[in-house]
């Protein structure tokens, strides 16, 4: 079988830890060309090294490349003004470390993520690489504003990100999306020919229980325990002690599509843009699913409304099974 | 003489070739390379134009032109601003090719070279990461996307950067709404961005620019100089001429018009061509409502002000802008031999 060709966008970031690994463990099914880092979950600092926590614990190999660390335009109005999420000194109120994991002794490569990209989609063949992107899409708005001939390089695009019926961040509009709603935007108008959303409704349906992540953990190897160990943070998160929450583990579904693509369920074309009005539906990503009504666009997207739960916990437990003959 | 590096990057568009020309041929310059944009008119067409103007100067092989960003980082994406409504890109009055202030195509034969395979903003971002620090001056005279983005993606390549001579922004003088010039308006979150960069700015706004226009007599004394260059020059003045008259009753009355670009080429060599520079702080509205693309400039008087980050000519001179401009001809018809 062909490997697909990868390159992940992370936000380092809890479930982007678990993405990771998995697309590290399958060695056979997939070439991940680079990671790109970004600002969201935790500044662009964090995130990198996270990420480069994350490469290293798995045996390294995968060159990390350090993207942007500003939203296009979200953060000069005021709109955004708790980003980038940084710590002053002595404080520790936004920013966190995977403490899960070591430091990182390995360091991201000199060239930036942005520029990489350009030179890594230039120079492949047509419609031949798939993106991952699980954070937010600042990278790839550069991108596609710096060099349009990019678009057609690429394969497909499977993007956590977006809701249908839900948002996290506020009523309508998931994190993501939200951190920078104008680089979705263009995005989506850049004319990728399949670009996949994996929205909160698909990753709510697959949360994860105590129960669950016990599974994982039983699995008996170090990287296992390190994904049961990483899932787990939300039970001795402050804001959820106490409280019956199950943990969802976003962005790790986005991997376990390109595996089994039947974990995906309720996959619909729609037309999606993104609210950028700066408003209250700031960032909320508009699916019009009823294509056949008078004035309805044409799709320019697919989006998973449903996950099947159980095959994804089989998924996840299948490859972290595979640390142990992987050799990490 | 030490030649001062410069990478110019434009909208071409008509002044902009004045200032391409200008930058080509006076000795003064490196010319590292011409970064095409978005802006007086679609991309294709400025990257078409500025490869026209690089054949007329008969630089090409020697100057090397690469095609820049499509669209505005933000302004269009919005559908209730102007810009969206107007679409992209937006010309300044006709549309008509004699009488348009910024034809389709510049009187000039069709390029037979063709531009960089590179993207603009990766040749900025490889360009100034390869260099010394504060080696390189940048000359943006159109919308400032490339430079943005560029900064963005890569914020390593601001302390390579000597200065910024912009042409854009206004104070008392504005041009594509009651707040705003043509250059900041088209993309003012791309403006603002190069504004916090820290870099050493200086603003030719339209108020420097205004004072700098060029009669037809003007023009009549360019052209004779005869060579491709200064005809390119003395056509372009006189067209000029003609747009601005229909949309502008003043300017009709002056019988010439303003080459806004070529005044920050200038500048780098003759500063004292911007008059009443002043060092302040400067701001881009990019609130999307009426000043959209206002240059606004902190002239409280205060014991606590706002740290300064740009220097702004609010007053130009004439005479030493248009003697700069036929000396380098005159010298260039020497080193011609003709």
């Amino acid at each position: 079988m062909e490997k697909r060709k990868i390159i992940i966008d992370v936000d380092t970031g809890h479930d982007d830890a678990i993405a990771i690994m998995m697309a590290m463990l399958c060695k056979d099914e997939f070439d991940i060309l680079g990671i790109a880092t970004v600002n969201g979950n935790v500044c662009l600092d964090y995130t990198t090294e996270n990420t480069l926590r994350v490469v290293e614990f798995m045996g390294g190999g995968v060159p990390v490349y350090r993207g942007c660390e500003y939203p296009l335009v979200a953060c000069m109005y005021g709109k955004r003004p708790t980003l980038p999420k940084k710590d002053k000194p002595g404080e520790k109120t936004h920013g966190w470390l995977l403490d899960e994991l070591p430091k990182a002794t390995i360091a991201p490569e000199s060239q930036d993520a942005v520029t990489w990209y350009v030179d890594t989609l230039m120079a492949a063949e047509d419609e031949s690489i798939t993106l991952v992107p699980v954070g937010p899409l600042t990278n790839l708005a550069h991108v596609f504003q710096i060099e349009p001939r990019t678009v057609k390089k690429i394969k497909e695009v499977i993007c956590m990100g977006g809701g249908y019926k839900y948002g996290n961040t506020n009523p309508l509009s998931e994190y993501n999306i939200w951190v920078d709603p104008e680089a979705a935007e263009i995005v989506m108008r850049a004319g990728i020919k399949k670009f996949t959303w994996v929205p909160l409704d698909a990753c709510y349906a697959s949360y994860m229980t105590k129960d669950d992540v016990q599974r994982i953990r039983d699995i008996g190897n170090r990287v296992a325990d390190a994904a049961a160990d990483i899932i787990s943070f939300i039970w001795s998160h402050p804001k959820f002690i106490g409280k019956d929450v199950n943990s969802i583990v976003f962005d790790a579904l986005c991997i376990s599509y390109m595996l089994d693509s039947s974990v995906l369920k309720t996959i619909v074309p729609a037309h999606c843009t993104v609210d950028n009005g700066g408003g209250i539906a700031d960032g909320q990503t508009m699916f019009d699913i009823f294509n056949g009504r008078i004035g309805g666009e044409a799709p320019n997207c697919y989006v998973a409304l449903d996950s099947d739960r159980e095959k994804f916990l089989d998924i996840v437990c299948e490859v972290m099974s595979k640390a142990k003959e992987a050799g990490v | 003489m030490e030649k001062r590096k410069i990478i110019m990057d434009v909208d071409t568009g008509s002044d902009d070739a004045i200032a391409l020309v200008m930058a080509m041929l006076d000795e003064h310059f490196d010319l590292l390379g011409i970064t095409a944009v978005n802006g007086n008119i679609e991309v294709k067409l400025t990257t078409d134009n500025s490869l026209r103007v690089v054949e007329c100067c008969d630089k090409q092989g020697e100057v090397k032109v690469y095609k820049g960003c499509e669209y505005p980082i933000a302004s269009t994406l919005i559908s209730w601003t102007a810009q969206s409504f107007r679409g992209v890109p937006i010309r300044e009055g006709s549309k008509d090719n004699a009488t348009a202030v910024h034809p389709d195509q510049l009187p000039l034969p069709a390029p037979t070279i063709k531009e960089e395979e590179d993207s603009a903003v990766v040749f900025l971002i490889e360009t100034l990461l390869a260099a010394e620090d504060g080696e390189i001056t940048l000359v943006p005279v159109g919308p400032l996307t490339n430079i943005a983005v560029a900064m963005r993606a890569d914020p390593r390549i601001i302390p390579k950067i000597k200065e910024i001579m912009i042409m854009g922004g206004g104070h008392d003088v504005n041009n594509s709404s009651p707040a705003s010039e043509f250059n900041v308006w088209i993309d003012p979150e791309a403006f603002e961005i190069v504004l916090q960069s820290g870099c050493k700015i200086t603003l030719v706004p339209l108020d420097a620019t205004h004072k700098c226009f060029m009669t037809v007599e003007e023009a009549q004394k360019v052209r004779a100089i005869g060579t491709k260059p200064a005809l390119l020059i003395a056509d372009l003045i006189e067209q000029r001429t003609t747009g601005y008259a229909q949309m502008d009753a003043e300017m009709k009355a002056l019988n010439g018009a303003p080459i806004h670009d070529a005044l920050a080429v200038c500048a780098l060599v003759y500063p004292e061509v911007l008059k009443n520079v002043v060092h302040v702080n400067c701001h881009t509205d990019i609130s999307r409502g009426f000043a959209y693309g206002e240059t606004i400039i902190d002239q409280r008087i205060r014991v606590n002000p706002e740290p300064k980050n740009c220097y702004f000519a609010f007053d130009a001179d004439k005479d030493i802008f248009v003697k700069w401009m036929i000396d380098v001809l005159e010298k260039d018809k020497a080193n011609r031999g003709m």
